[in-house]
């Protein structure tokens, strides 16, 4: 990506720009996702995350992945989601109970798993790149289907295995519920 | 090779129509009737003795592709494990042919007798499974050609024994007696089945003929001694033929309906024990001591039995203690090196024991169930064929010439003098003398005199059935001529021929020098001569006591001697209560040994489970504080990877992460 | 004003730590949600936090193959049909111990207790 120039007033470039107003937009979703208390609301939050992060594979000069990224999460696998959602959503489910009674040692942990990954990122010296390397569609797909081949088909046989698994779990248990 | 065929078929075809009769046998009956349920399992045996039949001859006679050494067929491997392999195969031999004869033919005889022997029972179907079971059993043990397979027969034998003496499983002695039986024989069984690890820790292999010549071969340098060898499997053969101290079993297997007492208390299952030690002669041989050992045991239980024998009044009784006594005589024998008389005891015996048995089957069927003699007396001319074929088998065990038991008989009593046994020899006559006197008590009793027949059951004695005389007759022929056929001439009969090859080794290692002469004259004509005076003495001792005919019984002499003092009484109520051994048994074992086993109870309940529980109780306890963090939600596990994975992480950042 | 945060989307460390809160997030909600959709929620920010990394360790780490950039792309495609498959199969099995327990809540599901 070209370096525009930086923005008057802020001394930032556009990409700087946008890649911090992507990031809290993530990171702010993302919270969303964990503490909001309906679960349908979550389910949005979620999907507002993946755009963003969608944004930041662009920033990133991923195009392809960012691309995928809005084609599978947010078109498919956040839509099976709303629908598990709308699936099992009772409405008597107390409101006040959407937390584990470990909430808060889950919280300390997490956030001690934050800082841990943080001081590792900085302690560690990186081989650092001097300017962004664009993984344009051509590249991607060369080395999707030369050197990535195996790994391209064992994946195409774990989708069928989910497909046949979740249509076999969803079948199943409906021809129980008849018999009951 | 149709041999390799036909052998396999001989224990396969009874154990199929044990399984088609327990299947289907209850069902054929309700709806088709008794022989509807009897034709498969009778037509089988029958099927078995023609298919033996066609076998025995040409092994008998050496013939390809038999020859001296037998026939070995293979089916398959059975236990492939490492070191230890065990084929499942048959070994057919002189020795296996001689007891095919035995149990085949006394075994089909029994099935139809059987016919008419249980023609009243409501469960007939059940008694010929357990008989086609037992016969695929015997079968399997004389067939096999490895120690675990004769081990597996072996203890099938005794099991599907345990089911026909509690066939009539209502009858509260019947029961017991059966488990007595099963308990007694297992005693044994422990024994065999050691003496079967210590031949594979000797030979590294379980196959009879190889670990044999492997065992005779090492000799003194066997891991386990080759005595020690030879009592372990000797503990086996006296549990499965009843020798003292083991014998307690089979007088109360009489419990059994008759025909199951000729056949696997008489006539087959009982020569097991016998068979076994015949079959494993080289070991014997080159354990001389272990041998003294098996002449002083049989010898001593065919005394013991034959002075029991005296004053039973039970006539099954009577007859199972003289089984008892003569196989006290085999085991004589093979202690002594006279396997081949041994194996010709076991045969006539099977075939006159047999008889005798199923004629008391005979006697007892027609005086409406009464067992006890005292209660018989006068059915001679009631019961003609019963009476005239217990007369021949009661010769014949008597031991006078020609009948089978004399030849037989006679070659024990010789080959135990000759190899310089005169002790065995002794008490042989003696026992002689008394096996006469016995068996004509029992005559006399039962068929002599005046009728003491219950008065409502004495119009309706009867003969039986064909089903049951058939067989009696049949029996009857080689119970006379056995002897003659195979026996003659003395000593070196066709049986001594037959079996040649099976003992050469044994006698190779014995190499006795026979006896020749004795006060001047050939040795055998003075050994038989004393033989027949004794058997003769016996015979007419018993014939003026209990009379013949209709000559009564001389009661006042019999009361006499019973009632008698002193001495006489000591030994008449001795005898009468079989010598108290199953109160000593009752003492040893339930009195003393049941308090030693109180106090171990006590001992373990109180000392080992306090200890045991005192732990339990405390892992109990510790569990159940830490069972509080099992709550089964996932997510309090999956707490616990994460903070596991922060403190790993995190101690692997501060130890090895270096600060920029 | 914020000038010190200038040419931070060329900043690996940036990426990292952004991948690191995602994670952490995910983490967090995976642990304290009681709803089990909400819980698979969770894992998807996971994986995509993961893909993330790899995205940032293509683009801005140096290698001597061209075509770096365009295999870590790959490895994050590859993580998607991964995600994808642990989706269909993690919301069958929701709807299925749904059906047969009539609650989405997973501290309910404690057969692994009984």
């Amino acid at each position: 990506m070209t370096q525009p120039d930086t923005i008057p007033l802020l001394g930032l470039g556009w990409n700087d720009l946008l890649f911090l107003a992507f990031a809290a937009v993530m990171v702010v979703a993302a919270l969303a996702v964990v503490l909001q208390r309906d679960i349908i609301r979550a389910g949005g939050a979620m999907i507002i995350a993946f755009a963003a992060l969608a944004g930041l594979y662009v920033i990133a000069g991923s195009p392809v992945v960012a691309g995928a990224q809005v084609l599978v999460y947010i078109g498919a696998i956040s839509v099976l989601v709303l629908f598990a959602i709308m699936l099992t959503q009772t409405k008597a489910a107390p409101r006040a109970l959407v937390f584990q009674t470990q909430a808060v040692p889950a919280a300390i942990a997490t956030a001690i798993l934050a800082l841990l990954i943080v001081a590792s990122v900085l302690t560690t010296d990186w081989p650092k790149q001097v300017a962004t390397q664009v993984a344009d569609a051509r590249s991607v797909a060369t080395t999707l289907f030369g050197q990535f081949t195996l790994p391209f088909e064992v994946v195409s046989v774990l989708l069928l295995a989910a497909v046949v698994g979740g249509v076999f779990l969803a079948k199943r248990e409906r021809d129980r519920g008849e018999a009951d | 090779m149709p041999y390799a065929t036909l052998i396999p078929l001989i224990p396969l075809l009874p154990i199929l129509g044990f399984a088609f009769t327990a299947l289907f046998g209850r069902r054929l009956m309700l709806r088709h009737g008794r022989t509807a349920a009897e034709i498969v399992p009778v037509g089988i045996v029958i099927a078995v003795w023609v298919i033996a039949m066609i076998v025995v001859v040409p092994a008998l006679g050496h013939q390809d592709p038999f020859g001296t050494a037998g026939l070995d067929v293979k089916l398959w491997t059975w236990i492939p494990a490492g070191r230890l392999s065990v084929d499942l195969g048959f070994h057919v031999d002189a020795l296996t042919a001689a007891l095919l004869i035995v149990v085949t033919t006394i075994g089909m005889l029994v099935h139809v007798y059987s016919i008419g022997y249980m023609a009243h029972d409501k469960a007939t179907w059940r008694f010929f499974a357990y008989l086609n079971l037992f016969m695929f059993s015997m079968l399997l043990l004389v067939l096999a050609n490895n120690w675990l397979l004769v081990f597996a027969g072996w203890e099938l034998v005794g099991l599907s024994s345990y089911s026909l003496i509690g066939f009539w499983y209502h009858k509260r002695s019947a029961a017991l007696a059966a488990k007595k039986a099963f308990i007694v024989n297992r005693v044994g069984d422990v024994g065999f089945a050691l003496g079967i690890m210590a031949i594979f820790v000797n030979t590294g292999t379980l196959n009879i003929q190889e670990s044999l010549a492997k065992l005779v071969e090492q000799g003194a340098h066997n891991t386990v001694p080759l005595t020690i060898v030879a009592l372990l499997v000797f503990c086996g053969a006296m549990g499965k033929s009843a020798q003292f101290p083991l014998h307690v079993w089979l007088p109360d297997a009489m419990e059994g309906p008759t025909p199951v007492s000729a056949l696997i208390h008489a006539a087959t299952m009982v020569n097991a024990g016998v068979y076994l030690v015949a079959r494993a002669n080289p070991l014997f041989s080159s354990a001389q001591d272990a041998m003294v050992v098996v002449a002083g045991i049989g010898i001593f239980t065919a005394i013991l039995a034959a002075s029991i024998a005296f004053t039973q009044t039970d006539i099954k009784r009577v007859l199972a203690f003289s089984t008892l006594s003569q196989l006290g005589y085999m085991f004589a024998a093979l202690g002594v090196g006279a396997y081949t008389a041994a194996i010709f005891h076991l045969m006539s015996h099977g075939f006159f024991k047999g008889l005798l048995f199923l004629d008391s089957g005979s006697v007892i069927h027609s005086v409406d169930g009464e067992q006890d003699m005292n209660r018989m007396g006068g059915l001679w001319k009631k019961i003609p064929i019963t009476h005239a074929t217990m007369l021949i088998g009661t010769i014949a065990i008597a031991g006078i010439p020609p009948l089978a038991g004399f030849f037989s008989k006679d070659e024990i009593l010789g080959e135990a003098f000759k190899a310089g046994f005169t002790w065995v020899w002794l008490i042989g006559v003696v026992v002689a003398v008394m096996t006469a006197f016995y068996m004509w008590r029992l005559m006399g009793k039962t068929f002599y005199g005046e009728s003491r027949v219950d008065p409502a059951v004495a119009p309706h004695v009867h003969e039986s059935a064909w089903q049951m005389t058939l067989p009696l007759v049949l029996l009857a022929i080689p119970s006379i001529f056995l002897g003659m056929a195979v026996g003659l001439p003395l000593g070196n009969g066709l049986l001594v021929g037959w079996l040649k090859p099976v003992f050469e080794q044994s006698e190779q290692i014995l190499a006795r020098t026979p006896v020749d002469t004795l006060f001047g004259l050939p040795v055998d004509t003075v050994l038989i001569g004393i033989s027949v005076a004794a058997a003769l003495a016996g015979l007419i001792s018993g014939l003026y006591l209990f009379g013949w005919g209709s000559r009564k019984v001389k009661q006042d002499t019999v009361d006499a001697i019973a009632g008698g003092s002193g001495a006489s009484r000591f030994l008449y109520r001795g005898s009468l209560n079989k010598w108290w051994f199953d109160e000593i048994n009752d003492l040893l074992f339930i009195r003393i040994g049941g308090a030693v086993a109180a106090f171990l109870w006590w001992f373990d309940r109180t000392i080992v489970d306090g200890t045991v529980n005192g732990v339990g109780t405390v892992v109990r306890d510790a569990g159940g504080g830490l069972r509080q963090i099992q709550t089964g939600r996932v997510q309090n596990y999956a707490l616990g990877i994460a903070i596991g994975l922060i403190v790993m992480a995190g101690s692997f950042l501060l130890i090895v992460g270096q600060p920029r | 004003m914020l000038s010190a945060l200038n040419l931070v989307s060329q900043n690996l460390n940036a990426y990292l730590i952004l991948s690191g809160l995602l994670f952490s997030i995910g983490a967090f909600g995976f642990l304290a949600r009681r709803n089990a959709i909400s819980m698979l929620m969770s894992i998807e920010l996971m994986l995509n936090a993961v893909n993330l990394a790899f995205v940032a360790f293509g683009a801005f780490v140096s290698s001597a193959d061209p075509s770096h950039a365009a295999q870590a792309s790959d490895i994050a495609l590859i993580v998607m049909a991964a995600a994808a498959a642990e989706a269909t199969v993690g919301l069958a099995i929701v709807i299925a111990i749904y059906r047969n327990r009539k609650t989405p809540l997973v501290d309910e599901y404690d057969a692994m207790k009984r």
